[in-house]
Order: structure tokens, then C-alpha cells, then sequence
């Protein structure tokens, strides 16, 4: 169902399925994004959250190979070429990383590193793309970007490393942003300001934002969707207050019930501080076992659970969940002790 | 640092703003930048002038000891040694560029083509690369030199060919690992190309270690285009070059042997200083070494 580029989705992603030889990391994800709406997506590591996103900008690391379709405006980046692709990135969808330090040129000064963002989809004098350079610092609230663009990035703190990069991901006007982990590498004081900042660039360029995070409360306070993958399914999808109010996938509410880090324990006779766990680890990739990757680490598994279950909608058209035995609303979700 | 996080680590102690700080504080690299500074205005000077014609023949006044008028004395034919030290600095320059623009010329992009393409293509390449590496330069440069003629450029293209692996391998590796970067995937990610990469993040990491090798690879070239020279193999008689003055002096070791000593003096000093360049130069600007 290709409708036309201005009404449609801009990013698409259609039964996305990742693999590494015969291990698939990712399976049959999908999401569709319009304008200027915010997906988050959760997950731990080894989630497949990543290469979900990597797809979706068509930066799969050479080895893997995909399956379905990443529709950006309607062109499928599986199906066009290296040269197309590379003209759809930076411009159409932009990509911020969790490592700052590590996207960054460390032997080039800031402002050449915007620059060069700035003049690959639009040609410019070197003087031009310095000026527009300076002027997405001071987007990103670089208080004096004249001179902070001669800066290199190890002379900058890692809030301002991961506001270049968000001056670098807006330069091309993107349609959708994709953010992975974008604050994960920064100090918790920093984070807010940076995602405060994300968040408004975001409204301001009209762009999509597709924030991926391990953690539910950078993700419920900025979008209005939130997809929950887990051994590279899909878990649960469905409107923010919905899923985070009433989770119907097992592993949502332990991790509901994890991000509330502590709860009270009143059984005792002095109250003491519980810290919820969910049963087991996360296994290795290619180690989730067969049907409902959960089952494992779930308390509700049966057998019914050896088969995959269907993501199906829950109540209301738009949460979804993966699970054939759900939790029902309002039950206790924190794991016994 | 208005804008530095309070709390945040200090800025690393390298000034990246240039070369100049570090280099002032690197002894071998001053001496080196020196001596070649040296040599390099000698062979500019000789460009426009010498105290004598270097060629110019004087049996009258041959086998003369220093004085004013010859500061380092006459040969056996009278030539002016100090005008043909100057000469030979040309050359000992030429060889050297010539030798550097093989090696770099065709090594940085076949290591290049290695790191970008992999596969079976650049590991042939490289392979080729080993089995020119397994040839002794020297070996080659005289066996070119007897199957074409004794000629400089000749002998000095030989030594660049077999120099060509060894910059195709710093090539290779350096873009080997500026190509796995954070900031290469993050360049794809807003757009950039490969050859935009290659132009703006692999060749100015490359450069440093090319400028390492090349001063290297001087020193190589000097001393091999002397041997060669010493051996006859390089440029015709009359012509002034260090390799061919200790030939010369040869004969004369027992009573002028500053005839000898000069040239091997100059030889000595040029390469003790390219190689300290270098080596002073690889601890400053190779990444590897950098702390």
C-alpha cells in the first residue's frame, strides 16, 4: 500500500528480519512513522533496537543480511542503490549515536565536522557551510560558537560532543531522526538537557524521532508510541500511556516494575527496599529459545508458548502484544521475591 | 573554557593546534629538521651557485690541499671538492624524491584499493606487495641497472618499487582502522561517500605516517644511490655525486684522504638526519605512538 510520499508514512518498516548466517537477530519488525511522530523503542542490549535502526538508515554492518522492507518515502532502501541510498541519508533520515567520542573525528575541529555535514547534500563555499556550521551551533545552544567551532571534540565535555552531533544530524534537514541511546554515555545531570534539546530540535525541524533506550522513563517523557522489543521481536507496541498504565506483555510490566528500582516490602516488621529483578539473563543472540522469546525468563510461560505468538491487538486497535497469555489489567506485575 | 562542564576531565595535554609545540620539544626531530634544513639550502645554493664549476677540469691545480680558495681542497683533477658536494646534494635530493614518488605513488593507493575493497582483490594485492617486499632493493636496483644501463633515475625507481609494499602496508592499516571508526559510520550516516571519506577522514590520518616514511625512505635512497655510484652503477663519470667522489677518492685514500672523507661525511650527516626526522617525527605524529 504505497500512498503518495506527502501523505504517507516517511519511514516505514515493513516484517524487517536481520540475520547473521542462519541466527536471526531481528524478526519481522514492524513500524510505520509519520510526520513529526515519536516512536520509542526499548529494549536491552542484544534486543536487535540497534540494528533495527542501522536498517532503517541502511548502514547494516557488512555480514548481515535483511529481509522486508525500510520504506523511505516509499523508496524501499533494500531495493535502490549504494548511491541513492547514501543521497537519502543525512536528508531524508539522519542517525544520532550513543558514543559521541567515538563519532567524531577526533583530528578535526567541531565546526569543520558540521561543515562537511552541512555541504554533502548542499554544495557550498567552504566560508558559507562554516557560517551555517556556527549557526547550527548556536541551535544547539553553544553559547559562543564562533570560537567553540575551533574546538576539537576532546576539548569539549560529552553534552557538548553529543550536541554537535545533533547539530550534524539536523544540518541536512531530515525527515526522520533516529537516536540511539543518545544520553546512555552521558553523565544523568547532563541527559535532561539534551534530550530537552532533542526534543525541541525535533519540533522545530518537524522531524520524526525514532528514540531508541534501555530505559522507560527517558522514553515515556518524550514519545508518544513506544515499541518494546525483546530477542529481536517486537513484544508490545502501543501508545505510551497505555502501555506504561496498563502493560499487557509479562516482560513490559517487569520492566515496569524493575524501572520503579525500588519498591516496599511491608511484610516485614521494619519496611525494607526491594529491588525487583526479572528471572535469569538476557541470552546471547541466536540463544533466545524457540517460539515466545520470553519464555524462559517468564513466569506465565506454558506450552503454548513454544510456538511464536502473533502480535495482536490488545484492547483498542493500536497496543499490540506478542504474548498468548497476557497479563490482565490491574494485576500485581512485580516478580515474586 | 567558558563552556567546559565543571567536573569534566581535563583537556588531553597534546595541542593539536600544531606540530610546532611538539616538535620543539623533541630533540632527534630538531637535529634531523636541521641537518636536512641544511642540506636542503646547500642543494638550493648549488642550484644557483657553486665557488667553482663542479665539472670543471684544472690539472694544474689537482690534488690541492684546503685553503681560502679551495675551503675543502681540489680532487686529482683539480675539480673544487666543496662545489661538488654542493652539486651531489642535488642529487642526493633528486634520488630521494624520485625514490619516495614511486613508493607513495603507487603504494598509498593500492593500499588504499587493499583496505576499501578487501576481498580477494586486495589480498592479491597485498600479496603481490609481499613478493616485491621478499626482493632486496639493492639486489634490484643493480640488476635494473645492468639490464638498462647504469643510469640514477634508473637505480632510484628500483629502490622506489621496492619501497612500494612498504607504504601500501601503513596505507592499508591506517585506513583499515580510520575505516571501522565511529566517525566513518557516522559520516555514511549523514551522506558522505566512500571516495568523500577517503578524501576527508582515511588521507589526512594517512599523511602523517607518509611524511614518517618518506623521510625514511630518504635516507634509503641516499645511501643506496652511493653504494650503487661507489659500485659504478649510477651516473656517468664526470658527474658530481657523493657515491662517485668517494669512488674517486678511492685511490687516494693513503695520502688525501679527505678526498674520501668529505662525500662519506656528507653521507654520514644526510642520512643520521633524515632518519632522526623521521624517527622524531613518527614518535610526534604517528597515532600509534601517540599517547
Amino acid at each position: 500500500m504505497n500512498t503518495a510520499p506527502a501523505a504517507g508514512p516517511v519511514l516505514a518498516v515493513r516484517d524487517l528480519t536481520i540475520s547473521s548466517g542462519p541466527v536471526e537477530l531481528v524478526s519481522g519488525v514492524s513500524f510505520d512513522l509519520a510526520r513529526g511522530e515519536r516512536l520509542g523503542l526499548i529494549g536491552e542490549s542484544g534486543s536487535g533496537k540497534t540494528l533495527t535502526a542501522l536498517a532503517a538508515i541502511g548502514l547494516l554492518p557488512a555480514g548481515l543480511t535483511a529481509r522486508g522492507q525500510v520504506l523511505v518515502h516509499g523508496q524501499d532502501l533494500f531495493r535502490i542503490s549504494e548511491r541513492v541510498r547514501s543521497a537519502l541519508r543525512g536528508s531524508r533520515v539522519a542517525m544520532v549515536f550513543q558514543e559521541p567520542l567515538s563519532a567524531l573525528n577526533p583530528t578535526m575541529r567541531v565546526g569543520k565536522q558540521i561543515a562537511e555535514a552541512c555541504r554533502v547534500h548542499r554544495p557550498a563555499s567552504a566560508s558559507a557551510a562554516r557560517a551555517r556550521a556556527i549557526e547550527l551551533l548556536e541551535r544547539v545552544e553553544f553559547p559562543d560558537p564562533a570560537r567553540q567551532a575551533r574546538a576539537y571534540p576532546h576539548q569539549l565535555s560529552g553534552g557538548q560532543r553529543q550536541r554537535v552531533m545533533l547539530a550534524m544530524a539536523i544540518a541536512g534537514d531530515p525527515d526522520v531522526i533516529l537516536a540511539d541511546e543518545p544520553t546512555t554515555a552521558l553523565d544523568v545531570t547532563v541527559q535532561q538537557q539534551v534530550l530537552a534539546l532533542l526534543s525541541r530540535l525535533a519540533a522545530e525541524e518537524g522531524s520524526a524521532l525514532v528514540l531508541i533506550s534501555h530505559d522507560l522513563a527517558v522514553v515515556s517523557g518524550m514519545c508518544e508510541r513506544i515499541m518494546v522489543l525483546y530477542g529481536g521481536r517486537v513484544a508490545e507496541s502501543g501508545p505510551t500511556r497505555q502501555l506504561l498504565t496498563a502493560p499487557r506483555h509479562p516482560y513490559t510490566a517487569a520492566l515496569l516494575a524493575t524501572s520503579a528500582a525500588v519498591t516496599l516490602d511491608g511484610g516485614g516488621e521494619t519496611p525494607r527496599m526491594v529491588l525487583p529483578v526479572i528471572r535469569g539473563q538476557v541470552p546471547a543472540a541466536g540463544a533466545f529459545p524457540a517460539g515466545c522469546p520470553f519464555r524462559n525468563r517468564c513466569d506465565r510461560a506454558t506450552a503454548d508458548c513454544e510456538q511464536v505468538p502473533p502480535l495482536a491487538p490488545a484492547e483498542g486497535t493500536a497496543h499490540r502484544v506478542a504474548c498468548f497469555h497476557p497479563v490482565e489489567e490491574g494485576t500485581d506485575v512485580r516478580p515474586a521475591p | 573554557m567558558t563552556a567546559t562542564m565543571p567536573g569534566s576531565p581535563p583537556a588531553v595535554a597534546i595541542r593539536r593546534d600544531g606540530i610546532w609545540p611538539r616538535v620543539r620539544r623533541s630533540p632527534s626531530t630538531l637535529a634531523g629538521g636541521i641537518i636536512v634544513a641544511f642540506f636542503a639550502l646547500a642543494a638550493l645554493a648549488a642550484a644557483v651557485w657553486t665557488p667553482y664549476d663542479p665539472l670543471a677540469i684544472a690539472p694544474s691545480a689537482a690534488l690541492h690541499g684546503p685553503s681560502w680558495a679551495h675551503l675543502m681542497g681540489t680532487d686529482q683533477y683539480g675539480r673544487d671538492v666543496l662545489s661538488r658536494l654542493m652539486a651531489g646534494t642535488q642529487v642526493a635530493f633528486y634520488v630521494g624524491v624520485i625514490a619516495v614518488a614511486i613508493a607513495a605513488g603507487i603504494g598509498v593507493p593500492a593500499g588504499l584499493l587493499a583496505a576499501t575493497r578487501g576481498g580477494p582483490l586486495g589480498e592479491v594485492v597485498m600479496r603481490v606487495g609481499d613478493v616485491i617486499y621478499g626482493f632486496p632493493a639493492l639486489l634490484a636496483a643493480i640488476t635494473v641497472s645492468a639490464a638498462l644501463g647504469a643510469s640514477t633515475t634508473v637505480s632510484m625507481i628500483a629502490i622506489g618499487v621496492a619501497y612500494i609494499p612498504v607504504f601500501a602496508r601503513v596505507t592499508r592499516a591506517t585506513a583499515l582502522t580510520v575505516l571501522s571508526s565511529g566517525y566513518v559510520l557516522a559520516a555514511r550516516a549523514y551522506g558522505r561517500r566512500p571516495l568523500g571519506i577517503i578524501r576527508r577522514h582515511v588521507l589526512p590520518n594517512v599523511a602523517p605516517i607518509l611524511i614518517v616514511q618518506a623521510s625514511l625512505l630518504y635516507a634509503v635512497a641516499i645511501l643506496a644511490e652511493a653504494g650503487l655510484e661507489f659500485l659504478g652503477l649510477g651516473a656517468a663519470p664526470p658527474a658530481a655525486t657523493w657515491g662517485s667522489m668517494i669512488s674517486g677518492g678511492r685511490d687516494y685514500l693513503a695520502s688525501d684522504p679527505m678526498l674520501t672523507f668529505w662525500p662519506s661525511l656528507a653521507i654520514t650527516l644526510a642520512v643520521l638526519g633524515f632518519s632522526l626526522l623521521g624517527d622524531g617525527l613518527r614518535e610526534i605524529l604517528d597515532p600509534r605512538l601517540r599517547r
